[in-house]
């Protein structure tokens, strides 16, 4: 199969964890986070300083990714406790940025050469490239996704959707409003750090600019785009738009422009998202997968 | 000690210039107005073309560049906003960003700005002013005084007209307002001009300072305007005024006395995050709801 | 009803496959050319630089082809738009390496970019010249990676040489870019300023998005200083001139090759810009034919004066095809090989190439260059043993 193909498909992988990641966060807990992207760089920097400096094999570096960055997300889910709504969103700004300029002046983390070198992950020896790293990533993404979809139908799920409704109802009829936002950032961060664990693997090296706002604002377009609060929109959402500078690359040093008014347009139109629960796509993609049923 | 208070109160200034247009387009769609951001960099485009191509000065150059931004922004409304304005937070939002990408995105092309900065050397008609120990450059004083202007207009505008007062009903409630006969759509598009102006003045302010119109010179506005709003409290403009000075403050005083301990954004951040913590809705936070 | 959206639906499939066919399809190889693959950032904030680089590089592939070709046969350059983007500058490399199929490769990009790639093409055993990215280790990646931009150690300490040596400033003030580039480069100067006398008094980092550098420039101003080191693209070097003079700061500067572009004059204030020198490899006034040709070329077809980015991507594409040439073939080792064997190449506008490091680096004296009354002359070439072999 085409290795760029391959490629491209991989790091799509990557956004749909990452997507599905925050998604827990704005789609069903209700917090708008734009610095996601610190999570994401905090999980690969865990795998760069655990393989490069310490020499741990996969899945150590892995799971190590997801904790670390699971825990730090819980203690960004302290000040989520305090502050709300637009006051959050540029917190969540202020960690990323925050986070990158740990990065970026700590001499122990590489400082502003970051951390080169991460090789690729190797189960029992075999080194996973191109077709095998994508297996991996898929493999992970579906594992994740199917956790998501069970953890949404349990207790913990209507918690979250409670407080994402209003915060204050929530409250009133007896939700630990406290503990239930700060699972949720705690899962949604250890999500991000797996993406993140899995993209230094893919680059094999870690930088600062490589988890900054812009990143951030892009898997946020993902999550809305697709569908927030759907379990499917994230995943649509980071295929079209981790897909789309790949697509449009016919269109040379148009590409951002049509990208841009393709997700204005696109966005307009489908208010919800993509997969929003009213919206077309949905619509034509039920009824295509009602009568594929129906048909003997 | 005198470079670093002049510094505070430009900066303070130019923050206040780029903050108060967000917080009037803020105030009334609760949009996540990004793009202020590009319109920014598009008034200082407008700006120095209009100064390189016709026989005008520094300051018909930027009034012209405020009249462009202003158009821009009420366009802006009628493309993206007014779809979306009941839907969803995210979605205004990503017709922000979609349309930021674009706008910068063509101004990086050849027959616009291109990839390369330009240089705007206007001189400003003004003089050096010296105060005591502080002194001023004459794209400084300009900063200054055209930062005086515009907040005293917005503030005539906001509390002396009618205007202001329908600005002010339709912050509050939108639907109720146009119940109760607010003409909506004018005053909403008056709002965007006026809000939008601000930026395409602060971008041409920025631009002459700086010596330099480039296509992402709107990339730091994108967030730092935010931060003073936010800081501000949100819908507030004296707010966004008073938190431009602090957050000036702090960035450039820290930077100054403890060196390079930290990038300036990240000290900005910090320092909203710690006063968030202790006043959750900003520094002259109304009740959010 | 139903046959109506069936209909649609298939056009839709048929549309998106067509799509995807136009994208991801190989082109068809043609063997009659010798594709040398290229990447910068053409769109995006970086796109100055990347432009400047892909134009450099469009001219070496010209200049070889009117020389007759290599291995009879013209030169193709295969460029494509990182973006800025990591992750597409991965793809793109395995797109040079596994469906353009190129012969070898040029990277207009930076460090963060250039890292990432790199890894690939050196998987993929083609060889792969960055132009002017500065981390220490993209060359470290392996066999196959080359560098024939200043490495930073060289650059950073041909610096500390101008201020000891020449400019016997005993006191110097670094200012510094937080990115790799800028660390790279005082980590350079650091490293051998006390061998050349010099004491460095303080180090401000700023970052590439901060506007205003007079914070900084006013702690140094409170220091005793005799020179300023500083780092930056033309953005920043025009920023710093600028506000040091706004500031009344006379203290002279030093500056890099990012400094080495037309729009360090064009975005500088009058005056601000004068007395300035910087390390760079592109010496204007040089009597080599080639680099008065490339500049006059690249001036007439782009429309603005070259600077060292350009020159930088020129000389990656012009060494390759150099070595394709000693070589005489196309095969990813000998390429290696001959390139180990250039010992004194001097048609590159940046040179002479005195020849490359066992890790690929190259080496070649460093130029310093000073302002005079608006433009760059030259003010001293350092090819001393103790800088230029230093990597």
């Amino acid at each position: 199969m085409d290795a760029y193909l391959i490629s491209v498909m991989t790091f799509i992988g990557i956004w749909i964890i990452m997507a599905m990641s925050l998604n827990l966060l704005v789609g069903y807990a209700g917090q708008v986070s734009i610095g996601h992207a610190a999570f994401f760089g905090i999980g690969g920097y865990t795998v760069a300083v655990a393989t490069v400096k310490m020499g741990l094999p996969f899945p150590i570096d892995l799971v190590l990714a997801a904790v670390v960055s699971g825990i730090l997300g819980g203690f960004l889910g302290l000040p989520a406790l305090r502050v709300r709504h637009d006051f959050l969103v540029l917190a969540t700004i202020g960690i990323n940025f925050i986070v990158v300029a740990v990065f970026q002046y700590t001499p122990a983390l590489g400082g502003a050469y970051g951390i080169v070198g991460i090789p690729p992950i190797a189960i029992a020896g075999v080194e996973l490239l191109g077709l095998g790293m994508l297996l991996l990533v898929a493999a992970i993404a579906v594992a994740l996704f199917v956790l998501k979809a069970l953890l949404l139908k349990t207790w913990f799920g209507v918690r979250l959707i409670a407080i994402r409704e209003d915060e204050d109802a929530a409250a009133a009829i007896g939700i630990n409003v406290a503990s239930t936002k700060i699972w949720a950032f705690v899962l949604a961060c250890g999500g991000a750090g797996i993406a993140g664990a899995l993209y230094a693997r893919q680059l094999g090296s870690v930088f600062p600019e490589n988890f900054g706002f812009v990143e951030s604002v892009t898997v946020l377009t993902m999550v809305v785009l697709g569908g927030a609060g759907t379990l499917i929109g994230p995943v649509i959402g980071a295929i079209i738009l981790g897909g789309l500078p790949e697509y449009l690359r016919f269109l040379h040093e148009w590409r951002y422009v049509i990208y841009g008014l393709l997700l204005t347009v696109l966005v307009i139109f489908e208010r919800d998202g993509l997969m929003g629960p009213e919206s077309r796509l949905r619509a034509l993609l039920t009824r295509l997968l009602r009568r594929a049923a129906a048909e003997p | 000690m005198a470079e670093t208070i002049t510094n505070i109160v430009v900066t303070g200034c130019l923050y206040t210039l780029i903050a108060m247009g967000l917080t009037m387009v803020y105030g009334m769609l609760r949009v996540l107005h990004i793009v202020h951001a590009g319109v920014f960099a598009v008034g200082a485009a407008v700006g120095l073309v209009v100064f390189q191509t016709l026989p005008v000065g520094f300051w018909p150059a930027l009034f012209a560049a405020m009249l462009a931004s202003g158009a821009l922004g009420v366009a802006i409304y009628h493309i993206g906003y007014r779809w979306v304005l009941d839907a969803p937070r995210g979605t205004p939002l990503l017709v922000s960003i979609g349309l930021f990408i674009t706008l910068q995105s063509l101004l990086e092309k050849p027959f616009l700005l291109g990839a390369y900065a330009s240089a705007f050397d206007a001189p400003v008609g003004l003089p050096r002013v010296q105060l005591g120990a502080l002194a001023f450059t004459p794209a400084q004083i300009a900063i200054v005084l055209s930062t005086v202007a515009a907040s005293g207009v917005v503030w005539l505008v906001l509390n002396r007209t009618r205007l202001g007062l329908s600005w002010r009903a339709l912050s509050e409630d939108m639907n109720m307002a146009r119940s109760l006969g607010v003409a909506t759509q004018r005053a909403v598009a008056l709002n965007m001009f006026l809000g939008s102006a601000m930026a395409g003045m602060a971008g041409v302010l920025v631009a002459v300072y700086e010596n330099a119109v480039s296509a992402h010179m709107g990339e730091v506005v994108a967030y730092k305007a935010f931060v003073v709003v936010v800081l501000g409290g949100l819908g507030s403009v004296l707010g966004a005024a008073i938190a431009a000075f602090v957050l000036a403050a702090f960035e450039i005083g820290i930077s100054t006395y403890l060196g390079g301990l930290f990038p300036r954004d990240a000290i900005g951040f910090a320092v909203l995050i710690v006063i968030l913590l202790f006043m959750p809705t900003g520094l002259l936070g109304r009740r959010f709801d | 009803m139903s046959i109506t959206i069936e209909r649609r639906t298939l056009l839709r499939g048929l549309g998106v496959a067509a799509l995807c066919a136009v994208t991801f399809a190989s082109p068809a190889r043609a063997d009659d050319t010798i594709k040398i693959g290229f990447f910068s950032p053409q769109t995006g904030f970086a796109a100055s630089d990347g432009i400047a680089a892909l134009h450099g590089a469009t001219l070496a592939v010209q200049f070889a082809n009117e020389d007759g070709g290599v291995m009879g046969k013209k030169l193709e350059l295969v460029s494509y738009d990182d973006a800025s983007a990591p992750d597409q500058a991965a793809n793109v490399a395995q797109k040079l390496t596994q469906s353009d199929l190129v012969v070898a490769a040029v990277s207009g990009s930076y460090s963060f970019l250039t890292r990432p790639a790199a890894a690939i093409f050196q998987r993929a055993k083609v060889p792969m010249v960055a132009a002017y990215a500065v981390h220490p280790q993209i060359t470290a990646t392996g066999n196959y990676i080359f560098r024939t931009g200043v490495p930073s150690a060289v650059e950073g300490a041909a610096a500390a040489w101008t201020a000891g040596k020449l400019m016997k400033a005993k006191n110097v003030a670094l200012v510094t870019m937080d990115n790799d580039a800028g660390a790279a480069l005082a980590d350079g100067f650091k490293k051998v300023a006390k061998d050349f006398g010099v004491n460095v008094v303080t180090e401000e980092k700023y970052s590439l998005k901060d506007k205003d550098l007079r914070p900084i420039l006013t702690r140094i101003k409170g220091m005793n200083v005799d020179a300023i080191y500083a780092n930056g693209f033309y953005a920043q070097a025009a920023l710093l001139v600028n506000q040091l003079q706004e500031l009344g700061i006379k203290t002279p500067v030093i500056g890099m090759e990012g400094f080495d572009s037309p729009k360090f004059f064009e975005l500088s204030k009058p005056g601000a810009a004068e007395g300035v020198r910087i390390t760079t490899a592109l010496d204007r006034g040089s009597s080599n034919p080639l680099v008065q040709k490339f500049l006059a070329e690249y001036k007439s077809q782009f429309g603005q004066p070259a600077d060292m980015v350009g020159a930088s991507s020129f000389d990656a594409v012009a060494v390759l095809a150099e070595a394709i040439k000693r070589a005489g073939s196309t095969d990813a080792d000998a390429i290696v090989k001959a390139l180990h064997g250039i010992k004194d190449m001097s048609n590159v506008t940046t040179g002479p190439f005195v020849g490359f490091t066992e890790g690929g680096d190259v080496i070649k004296p460093v130029v310093v260059q000073e302002v005079k009354n608006g433009a760059w002359v030259s003010y001293a070439v350092i090819d001393d043993p103790a800088v230029m072999n230093l990597h």
